[in-house]
């Protein structure tokens, strides 16, 4: 039998678990960033707003917060921006509404990078056709770039991650000042009054020593009329997407093969629901898959979720076989799609009774439209099919007992049925939309995070369209933005 | 010690492991002490660590292994491969095509072409005058392949290397180990010898190695091909793309796009505007682009490749649009690649003369085969093609350190024989040496000044390192 890596580093754990508090004490005595005097340190920056992860809901964010005139730094681990669409290939749409920025970005992938290479004409006022879209992820990364460079006042680093929070106590509150980022060799301190954790990990949040929840919840846990009896601790599996094209003219798309998940561009049906005549002639030539799906135990932590993603793979060698064998070639995304990590704990937590009654509470800042969709977890039909439009509220973006901090994308304040709505890339990107107004809005006028207007900051965000949507579409609408 | 949120997730780790952390033990705990930074994550040891799975590390890795060393491969992406896999260097280039190298490319090759069919006269070791090139997943697949046939190694991937661990003996660092991070947790791990096979140096670089950066002048090795005066350059940086076609009589648009030369897999030549029609006909489909290069002044820093990565993506537009436009999809690389970052001071130092002459030195770990390629310098035609040569052991031992190795690229070599060297097949060779050199200093526990170099070379020549240039 082969060396079986987990359990290796299980039976280490346990077997210096009872040394863990002494070991660990000699070996890492402090924080990272002060024991060697050997580490270089580049001059401090400073910024109104920081922005940690350049993702669905970070540039949003970052765009946000500049164009309401803060100096904003966005920090992004990789190379490159974009997150989920470019580095896990989540590049459909998925959710509603379409609108702000957000609506800015897939506007401009229909008009200039469609696949079909001409825009698709129904896509419409609110990117509402009913029909399936989705662009190439190096698409996303030309789109945002060309937004970001736009923003004078938006300064975008890549390839820097954030290693460590400045903090500081007051009262009986911490205050997050800012974050520690290491470029390679090098470290860097970068200040500002308002940071927003954008990560979807929650990794930022977590450092400043915020409370957090992972996993299920049980339903007493907060009243809610679905849900486990007991949580069980789980996270919803994670999803290897690839992409596969065609590369001779005589290939023939091997349907036979695929029993779900393979979607095609600007078409209403997915490939397995067409008929073999229909599919022919729609020729697709590209296919968006996802391919396979792998539960992961702990997602914070990034071993154990690259594990999963070499077993996802494993899984998919056949798939990728018969597409070679077709003359297609299969594009493996760089990392594996993780739906949950930690949601950080706020001044509310939005539950599912929340999203199943519709409410929109007097402090909402975004607009949500999405079933529950909890992979690995079974819902009554009925219940999805009923979810109708609900409001986020800010509250559940202040993280509980801490300033200085906002909470952007799926990683708010909700539990985790509540979450397996709100956390697709429409809605994400509308919450980092007005966390970045509320971060820019706090650090220029010099407020903390929960001090702020919030009438102010829904007049601001409803003046941006964030709310048009909601306003103007009939809510018996045809088109459910969900899956089927 | 009071109780904080911390300490409670470190004993319930165990509790994570099996899957039952509920949220209702995490409360609003105040966190009023400055924040201590205390790893959750308990030491892990091995006898030798390899930082890095790419072209220089999992050759090494693998040799480690096999001649008994308990392995652990730290990578910080989340997929193996390195190179070939995100910066999409997924074509070969130099030789020989020997030991780990030759495996991999076999297996591409019978199982993964691109045409769907094994290339019949891709031979022993792919030499057949023609480009071959691999897509990068599927230089992924075959290389977790290789590591899972190995027994003894654990692969981490998604784990950057944070600092290496470095203590003083006498006038000699001692590297035994590095520390990873975990998603804002340290994990350390210890290793009897660790090999830098980052490309950049940097796990050498943080044990405080002495390097070289940029151009040397001439004078400083006595090389005869170079600059009169150094001025501390290094090669340009290049974002290299796959593009497809979408709809299935769609044409590679070459004649107008500007740059971004390309090639057919299984093909002798890159692909010109001049040649259309037999492309047409060729049908090939896919293309391989060096789409476009840009200088970077400091490799080491990763905020300034990614603000190379941004130039590069700027000047791509138009192509891109062009692509778009004649119905082709474009999957840039994750990463720029880089070519050049830091070579590390070693026990001796590879030079131009070296390679013009054809070195064989009495240590030689590996073969090596390949011109001088430096990018952003113009060399003349009869001094760049150079006659196979060796590399020496003590090119991967860095100065004044002891438990660590070289692997790759970054060896001890001034930059003109850095520019032949830093090659795909060449850098495996070199990684295997690293790996059974690894192995083998663990094991007897000496440092790894002090293996037997001819017992090295007999168990390479036995796993055919050294098979590349004799007659058959």
């Amino acid at each position: 039998m082969s060396f079986d890596r987990r359990k290796f580093l299980k039976s280490a754990g346990m077997g210096v678990a009872g040394l863990a508090l002494g070991n660990v004490q000699l070996i890492a005595q402090q924080s990272i960033v002060k024991e060697d005097t050997k580490r270089n340190y580049l001059p401090t920056l400073k910024a109104d707003v920081i922005v940690v992860g350049a993702g669905p809901s970070g540039v949003p964010a970052a765009l946000a917060a500049a164009r309401e005139g803060a100096k904003v730094i966005l920090l992004e681990e990789d190379l490159t921006p974009g997150g989920a669409p470019v580095d896990q290939y989540v590049t459909f749409m998925c959710g509603a509404p379409r609108v702000g920025i957000y609506l800015e970005t897939v506007k401009e992938l229909n008009k200039k990078q469609s696949l079909g290479t001409t825009p698709s004409s129904t896509f419409g006022e609110y990117a509402w056709d009913g029909k399936n879209h989705w662009w190439m992820p190096s698409s996303y990364s030309r789109v945002w770039n060309a937004m970001i460079t736009a923003e004078k006042n938006l300064t975008l680093m890549c390839g820097c991650r954030v290693v460590d929070v400045l903090m500081s106590t007051k009262g009986n509150r911490n205050t997050v000042n800012g974050v520690i980022m290491m470029r390679n060799q090098l470290y860097q301190r970068v200040e500002a009054p308002v940071t927003i954790d954008a990560t979807g990990t929650g990794l930022v949040a977590a450092k400043a020593g915020c409370s957090f929840f992972y996993g299920s919840d049980a339903k007493k846990d907060f009243n809610e009329s679905i849900g486990l009896e007991k949580s069980d601790g789980r996270v919803q599996p994670c999803t290897q997407m690839f992409i596969s094209q065609r590369t001779r003219s005589n290939t023939e798309f091997p349907r036979e093969v695929f029993k779900t998940g393979v979607l095609l561009y600007d078409d209403p049906k997915w490939e397995t629901h067409m008929t073999p005549e229909e599919a022919a002639k729609k020729d697709a030539g590209i296919y968006l898959h996802w391919g396979a799906t792998v539960p992961v135990v702990d997602t914070t932590d990034p071993i154990q979720v690259a594990d999963a993603q070499r077993d996802a793979i494993e899984m998919l060698k056949p798939k990728f076989q018969a597409l070679q064998e077709a003359g297609y070639v299969s594009h493996i995304a760089p990392k594996i799609g993780v739906r949950e990590c930690r949601r950080i704990r706020g001044e509310y937590v939005l539950t599912v009774d929340d999203v199943l009654k519709g409410v929109f509470h007097d402090d909402h800042i975004a607009d949500a439209w999405y079933s529950l969709d909890p992979w690995g977890m079974k819902i009554d039909e009925k219940i999805k099919q009923s979810v109708g439009p609900y409001g986020i509220p800010y509250r559940s973006l202040i993280p509980l007992n801490t300033e200085g901090l906002l909470t952007a994308g799926r990683i708010i304040s909700g539990t985790r049925l509540a979450m397996s709505s709100y956390r697709v890339q429409p809605i994400c990107g509308t919450i980092g939309q007005a966390a970045g107004t509320a971060a820019a809005m706090a650090a220029l006028n010099n407020t903390g995070v929960r001090n702020l207007d919030v009438k102010s900051l829904q007049l601001k965000l409803d003046k941006l369209g964030l709310f048009d949507w909601y306003k103007n579409v009939k809510m018996e609408v045809k088109n459910k933005p969900w899956r089927k | 010690m009071s109780l904080n949120r911390r300490s409670f997730i470190r004993k319930a780790t165990a509790g994570i492991a099996l899957g039952a952390l509920s949220p209702s033990f995490l409360s609003g705990q105040n966190n009023t002490d400055v924040k201590s930074f205390i790893s959750t994550h308990p030491t892990l040891n091995f006898d030798v660590a390899v930082v890095g799975a790419g072209p220089g590390g999992v050759p090494a890795a693998i040799a480690a292994a096999r001649n008994g060393a308990r392995v652990v491969l730290i990578e910080e992406d989340n997929l193996p491969g390195g190179a070939p896999v995100d910066m999409y260097v997924a074509f070969i280039c130099g030789g020989p095509r020997v030991g780990n190298f030759r495996k991999m490319v076999k297996n591409l090759n019978d199982n993964h072409t691109i045409g769907g069919v094994t290339c019949s006269t891709f031979g022993n070791a792919g030499q057949d005058g023609k480009n071959h090139w691999w897509m990068p997943g599927d230089y992924a697949q075959v290389i977790y392949q290789m590591i899972a046939a190995e027994k003894n190694i654990t692969l981490l991937c998604g784990s950057p290397v944070v600092d290496t661990i470095v203590t003083y003996k006498g006038n000699r660092n001692v590297v035994q180990g590095v520390r990873i991070m975990r998603n804002g947790e340290l994990q350390d791990i210890r290793a009897g010898i660790t090999i830098d096979a980052t490309g950049s140096g940097i796990v050498a670089a943080m044990a405080g190695c002495d390097y070289m950066f940029g151009s040397e002048a001439k004078s400083d090795f006595n090389e005869h091909i170079g600059l009169e005066v150094a001025d501390g350059k290094i090669q340009p940086c290049t974002l290299m793309f796959i593009t497809e076609r979408i709809k299935r009589n769609a044409v590679l648009p070459i004649d107008k796009m500007k740059g971004s030369s390309g090639v057919e897999d299984n093909y002798k030549d890159w692909i010109r505007a001049a040649d259309k029609e037999d492309m047409i006909k060729r049908d090939a489909g896919i293309y391989l682009h060096w789409g476009k290069t840009v200088y970077c002044k400091d490799t080491r820093d990763s905020l300034q490749v990614a603000e190379a990565q941004r130039k590069a993506l700027d000047g791509l537009e138009e192509n891109m649009q062009i692509l778009h436009e004649a119905g082709f999809a474009t999957h840039l690389a994750p990463k720029i690649g880089v070519r050049e970052v830091r070579r590390i001071k070693g026990e001796y130092v590879l030079t131009e003369r070296d390679l013009s002459k054809g070195v064989q030195p009495d240590d030689k770990i590996a073969d090596a085969h390949y011109a001088f390629d430096v990018w952003g310098m113009k060399i003349e035609e009869k001094l760049k093609h150079i006659p196979p040569y060796g590399i020496p052991y003590r090119s991967l031992i860095p100065l004044n350190t002891e438990g660590l190795l070289l692997s790759g690229r970054i060896i001890s070599a001034t930059r003109i024989a850095h520019s032949s060297l830093r090659v795909q097949p060449i850098c495996s060779n070199i990684g295997e040496a690293a790996g059974t050199a690894a192995a083998m200093a663990a094991m007897y526990k000496t440092g790894v000044r002090s293996i037997d170099v001819k017992e090295l070379q007999t168990n390479l020549e036995v796993n055919g390192l050294f098979n590349g240039f004799k007659r058959k």
